[in-house]
């Protein structure tokens, strides 16, 4: 992918991204003011942020025939679900930066940051309700999408959770795999691809192949996320380098130094894992960022990233095959690559 | 919890992943992400649930080949079912609307005036006896709050023969209703001296300020 590739990409996810803010505000202003709440609810909203998950929604629903109208409930709902679960998994992580600032617990405390969550949450389910403008089959069919989608996301994120809270280390890339794709990929992308073809194909698209093509997108999407914690620059990345490290979060890095470390250092890695995430200090954090970088686990998770992209282009073919050639089908084939090269 | 595939024991990596062989290293963990992932999506999507939206009857299977469907047939089967369901939607809307005024009417709650014992919607029929026709009006309230105090008048009654028997010849006793609590009621009692009228079918109202009831007298030979 050239840099003129990766920039036409993140020009389209912005642009998108600004409709998506502009309609979420209007969601959003349409509540009653409340303090304590309307200021903290545009808080992340208003910090910018990708908007993979409204821009693969509204790009998918345009290739398959629909009109940015029709897409454009569910993909506010899906960003504002997104800003509610970065909002939750900021206090679980206890992170102290969020797209370039203070995360909302620290700015606000933890209880009304939840409380925030919890709204954001709950008020996300405002743009899908029959407006009228999908007809009542397809709306309900959306709302399933949605209620499947956010199930499968917090299964997910509580299995992770657990593993850390037991120390779970016995893990291989299945694990890995099959955590993300119930973590990251059903609200990342396996979702914003099936509603937005659902909704412009009304019901005719194979989910099945874009499920496929989902999960290898938000496959690369994640494992680029976990390298950017360790190789990205703070400023673009927006968190703070080596939280998962600290946070002992089962990254395919860290799965792979469990696995291919020599039992001494296996057995501090546990030992380091065992540890309240408070308890280990940087120098800690540091020898475990070197045991990876000196077993290779850093180019194994970025060889394993391309070996997931290479699935993602194949996976992309069978799945608009049929689907008329657009700028969104370019835009969505974009995001493969895009998905290995982004700094941010 | 599924062992490390690149790794046949902890601690000890696959060939393919020694440092001297970085090009099949490569190779190798490309193609060991694929297979991975091949086996989790493929569990994965044996566990989807499938929407409603699949089992709609617009959703069967159209026999496509394997090279797939012409460009524009998933265009026109999307408008077509755009079109489907604008009509089903119209249709069930417009169903609901009427459902919904159907149901209103019936669970309305007003005041009425009616005969003893007859519907609300019946005419009060005066009976006679010994050159007196009698009957009684009843007032029932059936609002949230009370009503009243209520005068009641009488039209005149006529008769298909041109007979009119004046409205201050109809006796109503009381003349105005005392007011009438919630869910109660209060009658009146209504009185013509037929002594002198000739015989015929008389029709009239009787008149409150909320509602009418009609009246029927029947003057013998």
């Amino acid at each position: 992918m050239t840099a003129t590739d990766l920039a036409e990409v993140e020009a389209t996810l912005a642009r998108y991204g600004e409709l998506t803010r502009g309609a979420m505000q209007e969601f959003l202003a349409d509540e009653d003011e409340a303090p304590y709440l309307t200021e903290l609810l545009a808080d992340y909203p208003g910090r910018g942020g990708k908007a993979l998950r409204p821009a693969l929604v509204l790009a998918t629903c345009q290739a398959y025939g629909g009109s940015l109208r029709e897409a454009m409930g569910p993909a506010v709902a899906i960003e504002m679900l997104h800003n509610a679960f970065l909002i939750h998994d900021d206090i679980e992580d206890q992170s102290h930066r969020r797209r370039g600032r203070p995360t909302l617990h620290r700015l606000h405390g933890v209880p009304l940051a939840l409380n925030t969550g919890d709204a954001l949450a709950m008020l996300s389910l405002q743009p899908l309700r029959d407006d009228g403008i999908l007809g009542s089959r397809i709306q309900q069919a959306v709302l399933e999408e949605y209620l499947s989608m956010a199930h499968r996301t917090i299964a997910g994120q509580a299995k992770e959770l657990g593993w850390r809270r037991d120390n779970v280390v016995d893990l291989g890339p299945n694990d890995y795999l099959e955590l993300i794709g119930a973590k990251t990929c059903w609200y990342t992308t396996i979702y914003p691809l099936r509603v937005g073809a659902l909704i412009g194909s009304r019901g005719s698209a194979d989910l099945e192949e874009l499920t496929r093509f989902g999960f290898y997108l938000g496959a690369a999407f994640q494992i680029r996320d976990d390298l950017l914690n360790l190789l990205g620059t703070e400023e673009e990345y927006g968190k703070e380098l080596f939280d998962d490290v600290w946070e002992g979060k089962r990254t395919l890095m860290l799965i792979h130094v469990l696995a291919a470390a020599a039992p001494p250092d296996r057995r501090w890695l546990e030992g380091y894992l065992a540890k309240p995430a408070g308890e280990r200090t940087p120098a800690e954090i540091e020898r475990v960022v070197d045991l990876m970088a000196e077993h290779g686990s850093v180019g194994f998770a970025i060889d394993y990233g391309h070996g997931i992209a290479d699935a993602a282009h194949v996976a992309l073919d069978r799945a608009l095959a049929g689907v008329p050639p657009s700028h969104h089908v370019d835009f969505i084939a974009g995001l493969v690559p895009y998905m290995l090269e982004r700094t941010r | 919890m599924t062992e490390p595939a690149y790794g046949s024991e902890p601690g000890q990596l696959a060939d393919g992943l020694r440092p001297f062989d970085p090009l099949r290293a490569v190779t190798d963990v490309q193609r060991q992400a694929i297979d991975n992932a091949g086996n989790i999506i493929g569990r994965l999507l044996e566990m989807i649930d499938r929407p409603p939206t699949d089992r709609d009857p617009l959703d069967v299977p159209d026999g496509q080949d394997a090279d797939g469907p012409e460009p524009g047939f998933h265009q026109i089967r999307a408008n077509v079912a755009r079109a489907i369901d604008l009509y089903v939607d119209l249709f069930r809307r417009t169903f609901e609307a009427y459902a919904d005024l159907a149901e209103t009417a019936l669970r309305r709650r007003d005041v009425t005036v009616g005969g003893d014992g007859a519907s609300p919607t019946a005419p009060l029929t005066l009976h006679v006896a010994d050159g007196v026709a009698e009957g009684e009006l009843w007032l029932h309230n059936a609002t949230d709050s009370p009503i009243g105090p209520d005068r009641v008048s009488a039209t005149p009654l006529c008769s298909h023969t041109g007979q009119v028997i004046h409205a201050v010849d109809v006796t109503i006793e009381p003349s105005t209703l005392p007011a009438v609590p919630p869910g109660e009621s209060a009658s009146a009692a209504v009185r013509v001296d037929i002594s002198r009228l000739p015989a015929g079918r008389y029709h009239g109202h009787l008149l409150t300020s909320r509602a009418a009831l009609a009246v029927d007298l029947t003057v013998p030979e």
